[in-house]
């Protein structure tokens, strides 16, 4: 029964006949000549224009979509390089600081380093000009160490530079050395006297020059 | 023999062969003489506004002129051409679906229903008259989904074969008759006052 329903010879015949026998609709009769005239004229149809235009606005998502990616990969790709965003750039300011910071320390051990070896320098110049001076021929203490007061009270005389004087009791040569006091040296009243007298008697003499 | 009469002899294939190798331009005017009747009537019956479908039978042959080496020699002319046109009927249905949508948006939906069941419908006393009957049927046919229109316009009117249809359509043979059926059976429905 399904078969006979799909033949055109069954129930349709009547609806058939009144389909077939609608009256034929026809082209204009210009239609060839206005087909022609456009054919060779070459203004072709205007759908396919709208179609073009369809296409280009299909397209155009794509391309918009294109662009931005473009677009937002070189922005943020820029800012990556730069510095200025505190964004990006933060981790990159903490292991800078951290290095900036150990740069720092280690320049200022180096400073302080240098500034110890020139405090010792300083001291050890001062202390060599110290012992330079005349005062160890009128004392018993040498530069090189103090004393040892016992063996110079039984000996009665100075020892031998060589040896080196200790401290009382200590026989540990791991002791630090004594370097012993120091006095200041004081300038002869008699020799002040004479460099004033000297002064006096020159100023004296330019005023009578002046005065001559 | 002229070239003019050498040409009319020839099959529609002989004549696409022609104008595609020496770019014929007789052969090209010869198939538009053959085939703008059919094709008219056919885009007519589908759509129902004369002046569209002259424009859309233009349409066809100038896509006919501009594309004609898309057109392969395994199908048959016919089948190649109607297709083209059932194509832009179709488009142009789609478009006139959207504009309908957005005039219905805009008016009031009490007026849309009155002026459709007033436009598509005669009185049964005046069906006597022929025109007046084939106006009937034409707007029944519009009243048949498109799927279902295409494929009865296409046989009961055109006459063309199922084998046809199915490669007009890219439907299989059976999915034509299904649609031819129901397409006849919904229009049976809408003019049993006329029979």
């Amino acid at each position: 029964m399904s078969k006979e329903k799909y033949t055109d010879e069954s129930e349709f015949r009547e609806l058939k006949k009144l389909l077939k026998d609608l009256p034929k609709v026809n082209t204009p009769d210009n239609f060839e000549f206005n087909l022609m005239t456009k054919i060779q004229n070459k203004s072709f149809e205007v759908k396919s224009e709208k179609k073009k235009s369809w296409l280009t606005w299909s397209l155009t998502p794509a391309i918009t979509f294109a662009m931005s990616v473009f677009l937002i990969f070189f922005v943020f790709t820029g800012e990556e390089e730069s510095e200025d965003n505190p964004w990006n750039t933060l981790p990159q300011l903490m292991e800078e600081n951290v290095a900036e910071a150990e740069i720092l320390t280690v320049d200022k051990d180096e400073i302080r380093e240098k500034v110890v070896k020139k405090e010792m320098s300083k001291t050890s110049k001062s202390k060599n000009l110290a012992t330079s001076n005349s005062i160890k021929k009128d004392y018993p203490f040498e530069k090189k160490s103090s004393i040892n007061f016992d063996e110079y009270l039984q000996a009665d005389a100075p020892p031998s530079s060589e040896v080196g004087a200790r401290l009382a009791g200590s026989q540990n040569s791991n002791a630090s050395p004594f370097d012993g006091f120091f006095l200041r040296q004081r300038r002869d009243a008699q020799e002040r006297d004479s460099v004033n007298k000297e002064k006096d008697s020159l100023s004296q003499q330019e005023k009578d020059e002046n005065i001559k | 023999m002229t070239l003019d009469k050498k040409l009319i002899s020839l099959s529609d294939e002989e004549l696409i062969k022609e104008f595609q190798d020496n770019n014929t331009l007789e052969a090209y005017e010869i198939l538009v003489k053959r085939f703008k009747d059919p094709l008219m009537n056919f885009v007519y019956r589908f759509l129902g506004d004369r002046d569209i479908s002259t424009d859309i039978v233009q349409d066809t042959m100038i896509k006919f002129y501009l594309k004609k080496d898309s057109y392969q020699s395994i199908a048959k002319f016919s089948t190649w051409i109607y297709t083209i046109a059932g194509n832009l009927s179709k488009n142009e249905l789609k478009r006139r679906k959207r504009r309908t949508i957005l005039s219905i948006s805009n008016d009031d939906p009490d007026d849309y229903t009155l002026q459709i069941e007033d436009k598509n419908f005669v009185a049964p006393d005046r069906a006597a008259d022929n025109s007046i009957k084939s106006e009937i049927i034409q707007k029944a046919l519009l009243k048949v989904k498109p799927i279902y229109r295409e494929v009865v316009i296409l046989r009961d009117i055109e006459g063309m074969s199922y084998d046809e249809i199915s490669d007009m359509t890219d439907l299989s043979i059976g999915t034509v008759k299904s649609r031819i059926n129901r397409g006849r059976a919904h229009l049976q429905k809408l003019l049993k006052h006329i029979y």
